[in-house]
């Protein structure tokens, strides 16, 4: 079994974001202030965000014995601005499939109980 | 009349658009860091809608397939969904925040080509905009890669 860690070494795109492994099965999504989105208000950029939770999703999957998880749909809710510091993502399987898995990912940065975004999507495994 | 030649910026402005271009090419290339260290080019503009591009980077890259990551297509698509609101709204000083974005992904991108994105403005409400978007390949967009779809809050 591969490690969300030398997933994230063997993928150009995860080391761009430079993801890593955080406590308790989490990702990280470092503070890096090239993820600004609105210059105004210096807050991550929602796309980037997005993206950071489909990649949480992928790599958990990917972790756990899917090796070539594909993403079907993902759809991710902004809940409030996310300043520039750490986002840490954690994933919950709502169902596994033979064939689809149901993923919800939470994502947090100081606070846990508040956050800043969550998606839902289904992989094919 | 139809769409005119934006002199300082080389875009053309399309009928009845009143936004300074200057300030839309540097919102979509420029002042989001996201975007600019991505090289995220603005390659066209219509009356509700844009098409921005991506040249191939290797950096870029999903070890699964080779292509383009899954998140640079979300990238691109919630920023083209954005811009897409705000032409269609057409005021300078009212854009919108994103509240929700989906993306769906229909094909696994191909190594070594870029990605255009072209997003329009389906719908315009009191308070929420509703827009869609598809990511292809220059020159095959009929190939749709993904599909996005948002809702945007507009400013009061």
């Amino acid at each position: 079994m591969t490690t969300i860690d030398e997933l994230i070494a063997a993928s150009p795109y995860y080391r761009y974001l430079g993801l890593r492994y955080g406590p308790a099965g989490t990702v990280v999504l470092p503070a890096d202030p090239r993820n600004i989105g609105d210059h105004t208000r210096s807050v991550l950029h929602g796309g980037v965000l997005a993206a950071f939770l489909e990649a949480a999703g992928s790599l958990h999957l990917r972790a756990s014995g899917a090796i070539g998880a594909a993403t079907i749909e993902c759809s991710t809710d902004f809940l409030r601005a996310a300043p520039v510091t750490d986002t840490t993502a954690s994933v919950t399987v709502v169902r596994r499939g033979r064939r689809v898995a149901h993923l919800r990912i939470d994502a947090w940065q100081d606070d846990a109980s508040r956050l800043v975004a969550v998606a839902h999507g289904s992989w094919l495994v | 009349m139809g769409a005119t030649r934006d002199e300082a910026t080389g875009l053309w402005r399309p009928e009845g658009c009143v936004l300074d271009l200057g300030q839309v090419l540097a919102v979509a290339t420029q002042t989001n860091a996201a975007h600019r260290a991505m090289g995220t080019e603005l390659l066209g503009l219509e009356r509700h809608g844009v098409t921005l591009g991506l040249a191939w980077r290797e950096d870029l890259v999903d070890v699964v397939g080779g292509g383009l990551a899954n998140g640079v297509l979300a990238t691109l698509l919630d920023h083209a969904l954005s811009l897409a609101v705000w032409l269609s709204v057409n005021d300078e000083n009212n854009g919108g925040a994103t509240m929700g974005v989906r993306v769906d992904y229909f094909a696994r991108t191909e190594p070594r080509l870029g990605v255009h994105v072209r997003a329009e403005c389906v719908h315009r409400a009191d308070y929420v905009a509703f827009v869609k978007g598809t990511a292809f390949h220059p020159d095959r967009p009929a190939a749709v890669l993904a599909m996005g779809t948002a809702t945007v809050a507009k400013q009061p």
